[in-house]
């Protein structure tokens, strides 16, 4: 109906969600890039899920292979697809069978399928399996190894988009050595007369042999000693680009750390070393002079990460109660109602105690005289294995019982064990405690400055939980998943916030709490891959190459 | 019908529309969603002046929650909170936007919050307006938004200055929102500033059957409305999980008065989500029509029966009716929400509505303002508090200074430097019992910063505007634009005065604080907030100068818009996620394949926008009024930039391929040189060595040659396929181009660049994240680009190529050089490689082409037999039937308009 032109009937209209996409999305709180982004500084090219150095043979091999057969026109969407997976499942296969009668072999692409095609054929043909093993057309080439091979200089940039990448000279070199080291195999044999679309489990064995990402294996390939030069460019010397420094100096100290780490597992007393610059209690760690920045800098990366994890146990706490308590769907609950819920299930002894006295609470326990500003030194040292923020959250962790309580312990131990170099404006500290991008969340600058302005002003427990749930937790969540809204077009919000009310959305979540990643741990089963590290059993213990290894690296360090 | 906010504002931007003003009006508030999704989008539509008038309550928690993630209120717009005296709260919900020539707004029920933009179930009515060079060309409108108006100028004087200034300059600047208008009957906005909604429905007849949709539903106020309606019908929708309704009493009190009562609970179809009802709205029906009224009323006494300045809140509705009974039924039924009935037994719950024990803060801080860091603010007492002989202090973040009142309760304080993010403060002062008392913090103006952005600093601007691949599209087009509106001589001139950038080297390292303070220095993360490409691609660029609105910085603008478009960032899922995970593994191969089609879908829509630009671009240049007005030094400019725009997109992607290119070449670069073309426009106002002076400054040549090398990269038919004429036409095309460009240029014109020295740079954009990261200069095979383009420039036909010994030597003869040794030497080689045709040629014979799908001599006229002609196709040199002493060759035709370039 119009009425002089205007429509009057267009009624008032409802509005649709801004998204109709719901997901469940992960690092609620947005915390974990910095420690993640750091880590791409001190070890560049290797990332959490580039397990193996061999994959850096492998891939240049099949890029190489690619590049020199003129059949494809080295365009990116011949390579994609069949090409690629056909040889990288046959490679796949033959990884899994290398390890058949023994422990697996972790970190192999696809290899939680392999066991299945494996067992239905003999032989395999591998065109039929090419979408199962591993969903992206490039394999683990595409969705992991692409970057970090670039980042290694293995890998430049196609002439055009639509060309296939190249390999630099050092791709090149370690493609001709794979290449070399497989070429007495029944399956090399048939890939240098045609496409191979079957392997059959006789072959695959032989090839697995030869072509397998375990040090054993490797040790036989001439590709193990270029692999060696490209993660530590020795031959470059003190001229090599500064992340390539980078690199070799972090695995410089892994070599270091396991050299010092005596019958101690090594792997799971990495991150005591980094925390609490122990092994274990009375068997410390001290680096190398030449390293002794390097390993600072890996000590902040667990520093931040321990501090990410007690934001992350308060978020845990929160859902839970989201989830718990009766009808909160219809009523919902302020944030002083989620402190009063806290103080009867998490934080009964502590909610209303001065801060100060929560702060000095451990050093009563542990007989130091009750003065944190004068006395943290003593705390560092008598806190460890006992009260540190490390061994509240892997307690935490085995047993499954995540509060606010054991978050705040964690807080307080590293708030008592890193002010000094707060305080000190310490260059190294500050480089991962100030923020320098967006992506770096809630800085520990910040949180020092806000937790010391608390101390000082003589707040107390209730009052600092409270302000970290509204700053650290619960904005920060809605900010990050209005953030996902904006970047990436779907809905991740874990509570819906109307006029000072949480809500629970429809859909349960729990915050999983584990150690992040440490990219350490990849270079270190490079370093074993690679045979300057030697195991036996959780033990291990430097080859003679580590040793060599290590001491050019400490020196070219020296020098630099 | 529905309606998606940020979706309709999306649309707008798509529809190129352009604002000045928005205010905007609000409850509840969350910032973070505003500066996340909503002023991005202002922004693209050019809203320089933005400001959000709250309720204290939302004001206060959003500075209480969200202030340490901020980064623009009171810098790039204001918020400015509305305090009532009384009991009532700014309850009101409006987008309102405002330039001199258009207008639009969503008048609702919801906040400017993540719940009332997009999760609950609200109703908004939205209306636009186009005001032409006389009057408002939809008028009808027109009343709407004076009413709207004039509520912003009656809340004015109780806002902060910067509020003030802001709704001033909307004011002068947006003319029509002050035109006299006359009210619509059918339509009119109703607000409840100083006249309670009820007074206005008591105006209205009573009606059969009477709706009411709300959250919160007063038990008094329904019996007033069934009072003065007499309906027979009362409907009701609540929400259906806490529908705040005295249902029972409600019942009754129907049964008392003759009239049915349903109730119905509404929730939201197709979504796991909860969606809350949020909705507003009052529905009568009556004997000849219906009417509806929606917006941010409540059923409450303090929404409908009180007024803002008595003790009720500050509501502003939509007020429509129709002679249609049904006009208002899809308000029921519709695709977002269902409806069913609700048990009246079971719903006896009190109405709840806005149940907060706020004190009115004694001490009310109406002022902060920060400018070049001296900080001024003025206070305001409640009640009858003595402020007299008591110390305050301002505390902002971490500090506190103390400050002296003047008369006026105003003060100042000089800080050491000038706040660079959003900050808040807040007033206190020690009373003589001990106790402390304080203002309630507020935002800090900064009124210089407004200024600046509002003012449209193009750097400023930039920011939003790359920030995801959808805003980095529209900023291309934006730029594109600007380039094809780039016609102010004056501008270039000025420009081009300037001393031509040096070679750029992208490694050079700043020394800090070697920058001064003479301009602003911005790092290039003010430009690209993307977290992969700041980090992988820009933090090494320190020569990039963005921010500058000359020719130069439009070109790194553009190369930076490309790379946002065309660079594949890794998934930060990538960098902590476990190949042991298989959830890992498939999201993020979800989220690589996702971000590959989402930008094939840009690069696709690219390619049509750079296609139809570049045809546009060249109409324009056939243009003689154009080119003269605009001269030979910024169509020059012009022309390198999209030149370089070109090249770079080819470079940087697979979809706009060579073809793409040689069409461009035909659309931009022939215009120039043909003849009548642009450099002959020149001709008639600049003098030969001008014009070739102002081509060398701007580097044509240089990216002329790289674009037509690049462009005819495929293999140059050899005699092999000399069939292939579609192939053939297109080398024969650029080598036309090529020579019209020599008569303007001079020959070999490509040899006389010293290419040593050319910036490849300035010439190639960024064309890869390498690029800026490795530091080293983009370097170009120049040679191979040279020596392609000779080709190109001496580029003959297969059956040229075929016979070329035979037309050289033919040249000689004709020129009397057949003694020269050269002549000699070809001689010996012709006598054996075709003793007969040789015979012919020392005989004197003409040789002349036969030109496409003609099937006559080109001598005598006359039509050649079929069988000439297919030894000719066949690419033979053969004598004319009928002329003596005439061989006969056949040549492809070129119809340039018809050439298919775009053929691989």
């Amino acid at each position: 109906m119009h009425a002089g032109g205007l429509d009057v009937t267009i009624v008032p209209q409802w509005t649709e969600r801004i998204t109709s996409k719901d997901v469940v999305g992960e690092d609620h709180l947005g915390i974990e890039t910095a420690a993640i982004n750091y880590q791409g500084e001190l070890l560049p090219g290797i990332i959490t899920v580039t397990e193996h150095a061999r994959y850096y043979s492998f891939y240049c091999w099949i890029l190489w292979r690619f590049i020199n057969d003129e059949k494809h026109d080295r365009k990116l969407s011949n390579f994609r697809g069949a090409f690629f997976k056909r040889l990288e499942l046959a490679h796949t296969l033959a990884c899994f069978v290398h390890h058949e009668d023994g422990p697996a072999l972790t970190g192999i692409i696809g290899s939680r399928k392999a066991g299945n095609i494996w067992d239905e054929d003999d032989p395999i043909n591998l065109d039929k399996h090419t979408d199962r093993y591993f969903k992206n057309k490039l394999g683990g080439f595409g969705q992991y190894y692409l970057t970090p091979m670039r980042v290694m200089g293995l890998i430049g940039d196609p002439p055009n988009s639509s060309d296939v990448y190249q390999l630099t000279q050092r791709g090149k070199d370690l493609a001709e050595a794979f290449d070399h080291a497989i070429q007495d195999t029944r399956y090399y044999k048939a890939l240098q007369t045609k496409d191979v679309h079957h392997i059959t489990h006789d072959d695959a064995r032989e090839y697995g042999q030869r072509a397998c990402l375990c040090s054993e294996a490797l040790a036989k390939g001439e590709d193990r000693d270029l692999l060696r030069e490209a993660l530590f460019r020795l031959e470059d010397g003190t001229r090599a680009a500064w992340h390539h420094r980078e690199r070799r100096k972090s695995l410089a100290l892994l070599l270091d750390m396991v050299r010092k780490s005596g019958n101690h597992a090594f792997r799971d007393t990495m991150r005591n070393v980094l925390y609490l610059g122990d092994y274990a209690a009375g068997h410390p760690y001290d680096p190398v002079p030449a390293l002794r920045n390097t390993y600072r800098q890996w000590c902040h990366v667990q520093t931040r990460q321990l501090y990410t994890n007690a934001l992350q146990v308060m978020w845990h706490v929160f859902l839970k109660c989201l989830r718990e308590i009766d009808r909160i769907e219809l009523y919902g609950m302020s944030l002083d109602e989620f402190l009063n819920w806290l103080e009867i299930h998490d934080t009964k002894d502590v909610m209303n105690i001065p801060l100060l006295e929560f702060i000095h609470q451990p050093f009563e326990q542990l007989g130091i005289p009750v003065d944190w500003q004068s006395h943290t030194i003593e705390y560092s040292e008598a806190s460890k294995f006992n009260l540190d923020a490390l061994t509240v959250f892997d307690t935490a962790l085995s047993s499954k019982n995540f509060t606010v309580n054991s978050a705040m312990r964690m807080l307080r131990d590293l708030f008592l064990r890193f002010f000094h170099l707060h305080d000190s404006q310490d260059s190294l500290w500050e480089d991962l405690a100030i923020a320098r991008q967006e992506s770096h969340r809630l800085p520990m600058q910040v949180f020092f400055n806000g937790f010391h302005r608390h101390l000082s002003a003589k707040v107390t427990f209730r009052d600092v939980v409270r302000w970290l749930y509204q700053e650290y937790i619960l904005s920060q969540h809605e900010y990050m998943a209005i953030r996902k809204l904006r970047y990436n077009g779907y809905d991740t919000f874990k509570f819906q916030y109307v006029e000072g009310r949480f809500y629970p959305t429809a859909k349960v979540y729990e915050q999983p709490i584990r150690h992040p990643s440490l990219r350490l741990s990849n270079g270190l089963t490079m370093l074993i891959d690679v045979g300057l590290i030697e195991t036996a059993g959780d033990v291990y213990r430097l080859s003679d190459d580590g040793i060599a290894y290590l001491q050019q690296t400490e020196r070219l360090s020296s020098e630099h | 019908m529905s309606i998606n906010i940020l979706a309709e504002l999306d649309a707008l931007i798509n529809q190129g529309l352009q604002y000045r003003g928005a205010v905007l009006l609000t409850y509840s508030l969350n910032l973070q969603f505003f500066e996340q999704l909503v002023q991005p989008r202002l922004d693209a539509l050019g809203c320089t002046h933005v400001l959000i008038i709250s309720d204290t309550f939302g004001y206060q928690e959003t500075l209480e929650r969200h202030l340490h993630q901020l980064s623009g209120v009171g810098r790039r717009y204001v918020c400015a909170p509305l305090s009532s005296a009384r009991r009532g709260v700014q309850h009101s919900k409006m987008l309102l936007l405002v330039s001199e020539k258009a207008g639009w707004m969503l008048v609702g029920s919801g906040n400017l919050t993540f719940q009332g933009y997009g999760q609950n179930l609200e109703l908004f009515d939205q209306f636009s307006l186009q005001v032409g060079k006389e009057a408002p060309t939809d008028s009808n409108n027109l009343p709407l938004f004076r009413s709207a108006w004039r509520l912003v100028r009656h809340l004015q004087p109780t806002l902060s200055k910067t509020a003030q200034t802001h709704i001033e300059l909307i004011n002068e600047q947006v003319s029509w929102l002050s035109t006299p208008a006359q009210p619509h009957p059918s339509i009119s906005l109703w607000h409840s500033y100083d006249r309670p909604l009820l007074d206005h429905l008591r105006q209205l007849e009573p009606v059969n059957e009477l709706q009411l949709i709300a959250p919160f539903i007063d038990k008094a106020v329904v019996e007033g409305l069934l009072a003065h309606f007499k309906p027979n019908r009362l409907v009701v929708g609540v929400n259906a999980t806490t529908p705040n309704l005295d249902a029972s009493s409600i019942n009754a009190f129907c049964l008392s008065t003759g009239c049915t009562f349903e109730l119905r609970a509404i929730q939201a179809l197709k979504t796991e989500s909860a969606r809350g009802l949020h909705a507003k709205a009052i529905i009568g029906i009556h004997d000849t029509g219906c009417w509806c009224l929606a917006g941010s009323a409540n059923i409450t006494r303090p929404a409908l029966v009180d007024h803002w300045n008595a003790q009720g809140n500050l509501e502003l509705v939509v007020f429509r009716s129709s002679p249609d009974l049904k006009a208002f039924d899809s308000i029921w039924v519709n695709e977002i929400i269902s409806t069913c009935p609700a048990s009246i037994q079971a719903t006896s719950m009190e109405s709840v509505e806005h149940n907060k024990e706020t004190s009115t803060p004694t001490v009310i801080l109406t002022e902060l303002a920060e400018r070049n860091g001296f900080v001024e603010g003025s206070i305001d007492f409640r009640g009858d508090f003595h402020y007299d002989n008591l110390q305050f202090e301002l505390e902002l973040s971490d500090q506190t200074f103390p400050i002296v009142l003047d008369s006026n309760r105003r003060f100042g304080i000089q800080l050491s430097e000038s706040p660079q993010t959003p900050n808040a403060g807040r007033v206190c002062a020690k009373l003589p019992d001990g106790d402390t008392v304080c203002s309630p913090k507020v935002f800090i103006d900064q009124p210089h910063e407004l200024e600046h952005y509002s003012t449209r600093a193009f750097h400023r601007s930039m920011r939003a505007k790359i920030d995801s691949v959808r805003d980095a599209v529209h900023t291309f087009k934006e730029l594109m634009e600007f380039l094809f509106n780039r016609v102010n001589r004056e501008n270039a001139t000025e420009n081009l005065s300037k001393q031509k950038r040096s070679r750029r080297d992208r490694r050079r390292n700043t020394v800090a604080g070697e920058e001064t303070s003479q301009s602003e220095i911005l790092s290039v993360e003010d430009f690209i907030t993307n977290e992969e490409l700041v980090w992988h691609i820009g933090r090494h660029i320190d020569e990039l100068n963005p921010y500058e609105r000359d020719h130069y910085s439009l070109r790194d603008l553009l190369s930076l818009v490309l790379l946002r478009l065309t660079t594949e960032t890794i998934p930060q899922r990538v960098l902590a996620a476990s190949t042991e995970n298989e959830e890992d593994e498939l999201a993020i191969d979800e989220e690589l394949e996702s971000q590959y089609q989402d930008q094939r879908v840009w690069q696709d829509w690219l390619v049509k926008y750079l296609t139809g630009y570049c045809k546009r671009y060249g109409q324009r240049l056939t243009d003689s009024e154009f080119i003269e007005n605009t001269g030979p030094a910024l169509i020059f400019q012009n022309h390198y930039t999209l030149a370089r725009i070109l090249l770079e997109f080819h470079e940087k992607t697979e979809i706009f391929t060579s073809g793409h290119l040689r069409e461009a070449v035909r659309q931009i670069w022939s215009p120039l040189f043909k003849q009548d073309g642009v450099l002959d426009s020149f001709a008639s106002i600049e003098s030969h060595e001008t014009i070739l002076r102002l081509w060398e400054e701007a580097s044509l040549t240089p990216i002329f040659v790289v674009t037509v090398s690049k462009a005819w990269s495929d293999p140059i038919p050899q005699w092999e396929q000399h069939y292939r004429i579609k192939a053939i036409q297109r080398f024969m095309y650029v080598r036309r181009i090529i020579d019209h460009a020599t008569s303007h240029l001079g020959s070999q014109f490509w040899q006389k660049i010293d290419w040593s020295q050319v910036d490849w740079y300035d010439l190639r954009g960024f064309q890869k994240a390498k690029d800026l990261i490795a530091g080293s200069p983009a370097t170009e095979h120049y040679t191979e680009l040279v020596q392609r383009f000779e080709e190109l420039a001496n580029f003959v036909t297969p059956i040229e190529q075929r016979y070329a010994q035979f037309f050289h030597w033919h040249q000689l003869k004709k020129e009397g050089s057949v003694h020269s040794s050269e002549a000699q030497n070809l001689a010996s080689i012709l006598q054996q490689t075709d003793a007969g045709l040789f015979d012919k040629i020392k005989q004197g014979y003409e040789i002349r082409p036969v030109v496409g799908d003609r099937r006559e001599c080109p001598v005598s006229f006359m039509e050649l037999p079929s069988s000439w002609i297919t030894k000719l196709r066949r690419g033979d040199l053969i004598e004319s039937p009928h002329v003596h002493r005439v061989l006969l060759y056949w040549k492809p035709d070129l119809d340039e308009q018809k050439v298919k370039l775009s053929a691989t």
